[in-house]
């Protein structure tokens, strides 16, 4: 997904003169050619987050929409008060690129476990968060950035996954038996082991979410209308995510009748080390754990 | 020069500390010279257009906020009436400052901020080829936060030389002397090695503030000027004397301190 990603932003920068991109000493064999062709607007700050946010904020004063990349937990959690101050409150259009979601880079330890991020990010006024699922999704989102103008965080984890049919809508049914009683949310790279979990069971459906905050209500509500219970899957903390957001919007619906179940990372930081399969295993989120859950709620 | 005279700034600024009971009068007073060389280098015009190649200047020490809506007071920037609303409810002109009000480039008050969107500002105004400069003041007790470093590295590497940081050096910080706890000397010296033309001046001496504003642009370098100043400065009573860091006037001390200025 990052090479599509970065293949549209390179585009983007030769049609639209106003985009500037900012990386902290991350993107390599992602971001050259930028550096060949456009210098002026191509910059690595180096290993300095909080500065890049802040710098990024200056850039749109001055009419540039920035782009800034790095490790999606150093990109929001050590610039949080620059993103807040100098991003937010100016409201100002910088599009936070973060690489690696969930556990991607789960063997490297639990600092680069990218499990809280959205919790922390996702009360700021104003800021939008997407959560890509595919590769079909990039060019969406290329297109949806293009016509924003707030703030985005836009998480982008390690996985070329497709499904059969590609996608034509931010959020969108992937899989809508008409007899389902039961609807799959879910967000990033989980898609994938939802999507090949519920090959075959033919009575879940399947709703993918790109867009992952601010919440639609003109989109979620039929859902949470048609379908008694819904599962929410995510490589986030359960204190953190979208089910975490989904729990908040459900009692402001004052909606009722529906269950909502998380499949989500416990809240807690993991002591142990492990490649991505390993804690996909270790909290429910494997292919085969999600579809003997799923099995398990017919 | 315009008439941005620091006499007629601190007793307008002393004016509205005492009717809002607003603190942090003392590090108003010492940055007062500061932004009058700093407004008087600039084009207002420019700025109360908002045009893009407008200089840029941001207030990284967001709690003397009174002494920059003072100044964009006497500049015209702010009327009268709406200069009376500092610290009140409904205001845009809070106690720390706030881009709300069209004429404050950046919002600061948490410290350490202002510097690394002043670098972000003088890259973007490069790379759009327009010959305007960005002015950052900085505390010295701001100095503490480790943000300025990563940007002092890259403006200096960057030589961006359309950057002028003037560093408010009264040397005293919220509870204490600012050299007691984390001295941030050879400051001169370390300035210098982030590739900084650095300048060591009085920060009370408004006529050499002005020229060395002036005759360090667009050097090759980015710029910073060490202002050593008196906290509280040009209110005998408050001069090097923290309480007047969060002690309001009351009518009093607002009183002595008018019949005191000087």
């Amino acid at each position: 997904m990052r090479g599509v990603f970065f293949k549209l932003l390179e585009k983007q920068m030769a049609e639209q003169p106003n985009t500037f991109f900012l990386c902290a000493d991350m993107g390599l064999g992602l971001i050259e050619s930028m550096q060949e062709k456009y210098p002026e607007r191509t910059y690595n700050v180096g290993i300095a987050e909080a500065n890049m946010a802040s710098i990024a904020a200056g850039l749109c004063n001055t009419g540039f929409r920035p782009y800034c990349y790095t490790i999606s937990n150093f990109l929001i959690e050590r610039a949080f008060e620059q993103i807040r101050n100098d991003i937010c409150l100016h409201d100002y259009p910088v599009v936070l690129v973060g690489t690696s979601t969930g556990f991607d880079n789960g063997i490297l330890g639990p600092t680069h476990h990218v499990i809280d991020e959205i919790g922390c990010i996702k009360g700021l006024p104003g800021i939008e968060i997407i959560s890509p699922v595919a590769v079909s999704a990039i060019p969406l989102i290329m297109e949806y950035l293009n016509t924003s103008d707030r703030p985005c965080y836009v998480r982008i984890g390690k996985g070329d996954f497709d499904p059969t049919v590609p996608l034509t809508k931010m959020n969108q049914f992937v899989l809508a038996p008409p007899n389902a009683s039961t609807l799959v949310i879910t967000h990033g790279t989980q898609f994938e082991n939802c999507y090949k979990a519920l090959a075959g069971q033919g009575n879940v459906a399947l709703y993918a979410m790109n867009h992952i905050h601010p919440l639609s209500t003109t989109d979620l509500l039929p859902l949470f209308q048609k379908y008694s219970t819904v599962v929410v899957v995510e490589d986030q903390l359960k204190s953190s995510g979208l089910y975490n957001s989904l729990c908040q919007w459900l009692v402001e619906q004052q909606l009722t009748g529906v269950r909502l179940l998380p499949r989500c990372v416990p809240v807690e930081y993991s002591h142990e080390v492990g490649h991505k399969d390993y804690f996909e295993d270790k909290y429910g989120l494997s292919t085969q754990k999600l579809a003997d859950f799923f099995q398990s709620l017919q | 020069m315009q008439p941005l005279a620091p006499l007629s700034l601190r007793r307008t600024l002393l004016g509205i500390a005492h009717k809002s009971k607003a603190s942090h009068i003392g590090t108003c007073l010492s940055c007062i010279e500061i932004l009058s060389a700093v407004f008087q280098s600039v084009d207002i015009s420019k700025i109360a257009s908002q045009e893009a190649d407008r200089d840029r200047i941001i207030l990284s020490k967001g709690h003397a906020a009174a002494a920059l809506y003072t100044t964009l007071h006497h500049c015209g920037l702010i009327s009268e009436a709406e200069f009376n609303t500092y610290y009140s409810a409904g205001s845009l002109l809070s106690g720390h400052s706030n881009h709300f009000h069209p004429m404050v480039e950046h919002s600061t008050g948490a410290l350490g901020h202002g510097l690394s969107a002043g670098v972000g500002m003088a890259m973007g105004l490069k790379a759009r080829k327009l010959k305007s400069r960005v002015f950052v003041i900085l505390g010295d007790g701001e100095l503490n936060e480790g943000s300025n470093y990563e940007a002092f590295m890259l403006a200096g590497h960057l030589k961006l030389d359309n950057l002028c940081v003037l560093i408010d050096n009264n040397k005293l910080s919220g509870i204490g002397l600012t050299d007691s706890f984390c001295s941030l000397e050879p400051l001169a010296d370390k300035l210098e090695a982030f590739n900084f033309h650095t300048i060591r001046q009085d920060g009370h001496q408004l006529q050499q503030l002005f020229d060395n504003i002036q005759t360090t642009a667009f050097a090759n370098k980015p710029v910073a000027i060490i202002c050593d100043t008196v906290k509280g400065k040009g209110v005998p009573f408050m001069e090097a004397q923290n309480a007047w860091h969060y002690r309001p006037l009351n009518d009093e001390s607002y009183a002595k301190a008018l019949a005191e200025l000087y």
